[in-house]
């Protein structure tokens, strides 16, 4: 079956075992679900995942221990030039990504089973859960272009059809909307990106594509775009970027991933916290021996992520939903991840990403349990004091929290911290500086608007309206197994990366990534940071100890204000209320898409629908347009097809002679 | 001695008849019948000709093939019609007409 | 005593006409079997006939080689594109015959019916084996001898005897085409063998032109008729309707098999010298054949009428791979068919549960409702329409995908982008169906016909069309395998 492996030292069988088993669990569901019931449809796909996790550990297990496989499995479709195979490719980059997206996935799964009860589409949401999984997978294992492609719209048609999940309400469904249409723009860059790759290389396959990748840069090709003269490989990597940022829900291209909280708890967990919206940043890493020869994509990549992790803070200081405080959180962070890749401390970010998969998860889950006490209420406005009703989430959501604010020995702070200093020690200029000082405040603020967030929920004065009061409980196991289970990863993950795992090592020599991650030597920030810190002559407290200290800060001045109902926030908030007044508006992004696209857009929609349709088509119908030529060549054909035989043998004679006078004149 | 292009001649008018009266009887089905049977014999002419002229077999044993064939078609038209008179009690080709649009 | 020398030698491998041996007897004993058989045991009938198809099937796998052998002096030949096109049509007739087993067995001489399918098959075989215009038309002649009696096997129904003449006359009248055709080509080259005259006529100069042209358009229009091509289809829509439901799926797949494999054979061993003059013709009756079928569909109420000119547009799709006239194309017809086999069974077996009590089910109405209360058959059903649509990934998809590669790599853009178009509109006909079943209220009560027979060809043709959507490389190739006999 295998058509050409490089190295057998993994189990073929394994491998394909661990995205197919998700698929049959959630084929099963799909169509056997209105036979099969909840138990059983929960049942079937919660296994089929959990299997896959364990199978995912097994083969980081024995990657670790050296082993990597590269091979073709079948050819989809070969047809002249084009040669489509399907393949894996297994390194320490795609497992360490596998493992955490079955681990985080076969957590929501469990978790499901009691956030989801009762509800009519049961069977549905775990078909639609357990398909995203296989999708994932597929983006991450595969060894092309092509395999990338499919699993980076596959990934999207299941967010877009997990935001909707709830199609009766009209926001889920326009938020649905949102998401593919802002989802299509960067689609639309990741496409060119891919054709741009085909066209140029003559294969989507990675490893012949990174081959050549330095003969194109020599030849010095360069092509023009829009009247904008640029190298070939700068102008793929930034059409493919253009695909992440829309992914991963980068400035500009962030609006419909607050929005996409209208999906069910769950889901905000797993897709758009975890998996799926850090597939870009997976991407960029995977690309890196493409990236690395762009000096101005990697700048792009650094400006974008900066400017999105500072401006997703902002927003996030000031939001009372308790999910949209999380998922501008999630924007922050991804951006964070953008720019170790753009500073080449790729190792670095897929570290964070693994740490955020493990808490941004556990707090929406966390959160999640929260919304499922208090009766599907999402202002925390409407909360607090709510310890007391659960313990367990309280203490989960602390451990998430602190986190993610980058306390140590909490995950969050190893990677972060790590992304920072290496921001620092890179010095690619202005871009990196300004990056360095948009992370330092970053994290401040995701101290802040955390514990904002925390306090509010837990702490501070009971405002639960009365009618729910009687329904505040702990959820049950179900729902807080998967939020332990997390938590201990929130805990250890950093530690377990940073100290065992070596994640945050030069890379090539004796890193955790061996060679599955490209990065020059000039742009290697990580060994500048080594030798920084090896370099005594001068301080490092404010590089080592500043985010430390910024978020410990960060944590103080939440307390200050939110941990006792104080009168601090209003008053702050009314001298500074054309600032907070803007971020609570999240910086107006909406507003000015409004009116730029989605107005302009209605009334060409509204034109052409009242013109275009009504009056050329409905109206002129008789006349013209091309329905109506349609329309009426098919009741003209209609006429013609009279039932009489000598017209048919009439039309067949027609053929022949006119046919025949055609040859003779043309002969 | 008849030259070949007077065979043909005879032939390309016997199936030119043959084919006006396909579409241009619109009462009988049975002249229809005729008129394929006029085309067949067009076609034999011409097979004929052309084996007498080029010295080769060959087209007058398609011939006979050709006559088979018409002898079972015909069987089989003539069913066919029959069983249509029994539904329709017409054989009038205007009248066939239920199955049309 | 002086011996006579018998001038025809015992003809060498004579095994390869096994199969057609194996339909011709027990197409006999069949007929031999429903005389014999008291009327309540004449299922037996049924079952020996499938049976013997799926013999007939086997059989063919196995005197098949790889190479191309011939027996009888030359004038049959089995090689690897006879072979596949002779398992599509062993596949037709089968699924034909299971959709008949519930349609026809109220119906007197059920065993005339299967007799003549298996008569029907037994020509489509002759022809699609035939490298000489005598097969070709002996088998050609048997075909649709066999199909005018099964269009009007119900002799008690107007519109089937009705559709049985309308055909006769027509297939009678385009018969005759084809003869006078090959007169002329036979008096300009002197042979009927295709290989032979290609030769002679590829050589042949301008006096002989007129001669070839004429014989060449003549007999391409003959053809062309069997095939359902427009402007020589006018007879496809009223036979489709008029004729038993599981002959309409019969006809519409099994001699479009078989005319398309003489189709290419006559055009790739006859006429290599004449490609510029028929790749113009083709191209004429292929854009032809796209506006009329999928345009004339969108104004039918009925089902099968609108199937008809559904193939009518898929044949003109087909011509695509013709007029594109490489090895890419050919296979693309090849794939094209295989695929338009499994969608058009799929979904005449879905229209033939369709009939009930008093009801035809064959209107677009009578399918209002259908995914409430039978949502498996709606869901088929929506698959196989959107796979006849051409929406990716199914069946469908990668049938026009390779044809409309094949004539693009040909050079012929404008045709491919006609098809694209042609293909949107469609697309509209189609989908409208799904509609019907998703989005209207039921206006009649569903009560289905229980057939084991027609719930597998559902569940089959649809699980293939998916497969293939998914992963089309295992028959593209097996395809591909195929034309190393042709060309």
């Amino acid at each position: 079956m295998v058509l050409e492996a490089t190295e057998m030292t993994l189990n073929t069988t394994e491998l394909l075992a661990i995205p197919l088993l998700p698929l049959l669990g959630a084929l099963t569901a799909g169509l056997f679900g209105w036979f099969l019931k909840e138990r059983l449809s929960h049942i079937i796909t919660s296994g089929s995942v959990i299997l896959a996790a364990i199978l995912s550990v097994h083969v980081f297990l024995q990657v670790l221990d050296g082993a990597e496989f590269y091979g073709n499995f079948w050819t989809w479709i070969a047809s002249g030039d084009l040669v489509v195979q399907i393949g894996m490719m297994i390194d320490p980059l795609t497992t360490i990504m596998m493992m955490t997206v079955t681990v985080v996935s076969a957590c929501v799964h469990i978790y499901t089973i009691g956030y989801m009860h009762g509800d009519p589409g049961y069977a549905r949401f775990f078909s639609y859960i357990s398909a995203f999984t296989f999708s994932m997978l597929v983006l991450v294992m595969g060894n092309s272009f092509f395999t990338l492609f499919f699993g980076w719209e596959a990934v999207g048609l299941f967010s877009y059809l997990l935001i909707g999940f709830w199609f009766k309400r009209d926001s889920a469904n326009k938020a649905a909307m949102k998401a593919f249409i802002v989802n299509r723009v960067g689609d639309f860059g990741f496409a060119i990106g891919i054709l741009a790759v085909w066209y140029y290389f003559g294969t989507v396959d990675y490893r012949e594509v990174f081959a050549q990748v330095q003969g194109l840069v020599a030849s010095g090709s360069t092509m023009s775009f829009l009247g904008w003269e640029m190298d070939t490989i700068t102008f793929i990597c930034l059409a493919l970027f253009v695909g992440a940022m829309g992914k991963s829900g980068q400035v500009p291209l962030h609006v419909w991933l607050p929005d996409s909280m209208e999906g069910p708890t769950p889901i905000s967990a797993l897709i758009h916290a975890a998996t799926m919206v850090t597939a870009g940043v997976f991407m960029v890493a995977r690309l890196s021996p493409m990236f690395e020869y762009s000096e101005v994509a990697l700048a792009a990549v650094v400006i974008v992520g900066a400017i999105t992790a500072f401006m997703c803070a902002t927003i996030g200081l000031v939001q009372n939903d308790i999910k949209r405080v999380i998922a501008y959180s999630t924007c922050s962070q991804l951006g964070y991840m953008f720019v170790a890749c753009g500073v080449s401390a790729y190792s670095a970010g897929i570290f964070h990403l693994m740490t955020h998969a493990y808490f941004k998860a556990l707090l929406f889950l966390a959160a999640g349990s929260v919304i499922h006490a208090v009766m599907s209420n999402q202002d925390i406005r409407k909360m607090g004091q709510l310890r007391k009703y659960m313990p367990i989430t309280y203490i989960t959501m602390l451990l998430a929290g602190l986190a993610l604010a980058g306390i140590p020995p909490f995950a969050g702070y190893y990677s972060k911290d790590l992304i920072i200093e290496a921001t620092y020690a890179r010095g690619m200029g202005w871009t990196s500086e300004i990056a360095y000082y948009a992370l330092m405040s970053g994290v401040f603020m995701t101290a802040f608007y955390t514990f904002r967030m925390f306090f509010l929920t837990f702490h501070n004065s009971d405002r639960v309206p009365a009618a729910t009061k009687s329904h505040l409980h702990e959820s049950p196991w179900v729902i807080t197994l998967p939020l332990v289970i997390l938590a201990v990863g929130a805990v250890v993950a950093g530690y377990w990366g940073y100290h065992y795992m070596n994640m945050a090592d030069e890379v090539i020599v004796d890193g955790y990534f061996r060679n599955s991650i490209f990065v020059m030597d000039a742009h290697n920030s990580i060994a500048m940071l080594e030798m920084l810190e090896e370099d005594h002559t001068q301080s490092h407290f404010w590089l080592e100890y500043g985010a430390f200290v910024l978020a410990v800060l960060g944590i103080l001045t939440a307390t200050l204000m939110y941990f006792k109902e104080t009168k601090v926030p209003a008053a702050i908030a009314k001298t500074f209320r054309p600032i907070h007044t803007f971020l609570y508006n999240k910086w107006y992004w909406d507003e000015l898409y409004d009116f730029l696209f989605v107005r302009p857009i209605q009334k060409l929609g509204q034109f052409f629908w009242q013109t275009g349709d009504l009056r050329l088509i409905d109206k002129g119908m008789i006349h013209g347009g091309i329905i109506g030529t349609v329309k009426n060549g098919a009741a003209m054909l209609k006429n013609i097809q009279s039932g009489m035989v000598y017209h048919y043998a009439y039309a067949m004679v027609i053929g022949v002679f006119g046919l025949l006078t055609y040859l003779m004149l043309n002969a | 001695m008849i030259p070949l292009s007077s065979f043909l001649i005879v032939g390309a008018a016997l199936f030119s008849i043959g084919i006006i009266g396909l579409f241009l009887n619109r009462k009988n089905v049975i002249t229809i019948l005729m008129c394929i049977e006029l085309m067949l014999l067009a076609v034999n002419i011409n097979f004929a000709a052309f084996s007498h002229f080029l010295g080769d077999i060959g087209g007058q044993i398609f011939v006979f093939f050709v006559l088979t064939v018409a002898a079972a078609e015909v069987a089989v038209g003539l069913a066919i019609l029959v069983a249509y008179y029994r539904q329709r009690r017409s054989i009038i080709i205007e009248d066939i007409n239920t199955l049309q649009g | 005593m002086a011996e006579v020398v018998f001038p025809f030698p015992f003809p060498e491998n004579l095994e390869l006409i096994l199969p057609e041996i194996i339909l011709a007897v027990m197409g006999m004993v069949v007929l031999l079997m429903s005389v014999f058989l008291s009327v309540s045991r004449q299922n037996i009938v049924a079952g020996v006939s499938i049976a013997t198809v799926i013999a007939v099937g086997a059989s063919v796998l196995y005197v098949s080689g790889s190479d191309a052998s011939t027996t009888f002096y030359g004038y049959f030949v089995l090689d690897p594109f006879a072979v596949y096109a002779k398992l599509l049509i062993a596949i037709a007739t089968v699924f034909a015959m299971m959709l008949s087993l519930n349609y026809v067995k109220d119906e007197a001489n059920v065993g005339e019916y299967y007799t003549i399918m298996l008569f029907a098959s037994l020509g489509m075989m002759l022809m699609v084996s035939a490298t000489n215009f005598v097969t070709m038309y002996l088998g050609l002649e048997l075909m649709a001898l066999s199909v005018y009696v099964l269009v009007g096997y119900q002799r008690d129904v107007l519109r089937s005897t009705e559709a049985a003449l309308k055909y006769f006359i027509l297939g009678a009248l385009s018969s005759c085409m084809l003869l006078y055709g090959l007169t002329f080509l036979y008096g300009s080259t002197g042979s009927f063998i295709f290989t032979e005259m290609g030769d002679i006529i590829s050589n042949s100069g301008e006096d002989q032109r007129l001669a070839v042209l004429t014989g060449m358009l003549f007999v391409l229009a003959g053809l062309s008729f069997k095939v359902s091509v427009a402007p020589f289809h006018m007879w496809t829509p009223d036979a489709y309707e008029g004729a038993p439901t599981p002959i309409t799926a019969f006809m519409s797949v099994a001699p479009k098999v078989a005319g398309l494999v003489v189709f290419m054979r006559i055009l790739v061993d006859v006429f290599p010298g004449l490609q510029a003059e028929y790749t113009t013709i083709l191209m004429f009756l292929a854009v032809l054949s796209m506006a009329v079928g999928n345009i004339a569909a969108i104004a039918q109420r009925n089902i099968k009428r609108m199937l008809a000119y559904s193939t009518i547009g898929h044949i003109g799709f087909i011509l695509l791979g013709l007029i594109a006239g490489s090895n890419d194309g050919y296979a693309g017809i090849l794939i094209y068919m295989t695929i338009y086999l499994f969608m058009t069974m799929g979904v005449f077996a879905i229209i033939i549960m369709m009939r009930r009590d008093e009801i035809q089910g064959e209107l677009l109405d009578d399918f209002a409702g259908l995914s409430r209360v039978r949502p498996g058959y709606a869901l088929a059903m929506g698959l196989l329409m959107f796979s006849m649509a051409g929406i990716p990934f199914l069946g469908g998809f990668w049938a026009k995908y390779a044809v409309f590669i094949a004539v693009i790599e040909a050079d012929h853009i404008i045709l491919a982008t006609l098809g694209v178009l042609f293909s949107a509109i469609g697309a509209f006909y189609y989908i409208r169906i799904v509609k019907y079943m998703y989005f209207d209220e039921e206006r009649v009560s569903f009560n289905f016909a229980k057939s084991a027979p027609l719930q597998v060809i559902v569940v089959l043709t649809t699980l293939v069309i998916v497969a293939i959507g998914i992963y089309p490389e295992p028959v593209m190739a097996m395809c591909r395998l195929a034309l190393a006999g042709l060309v």
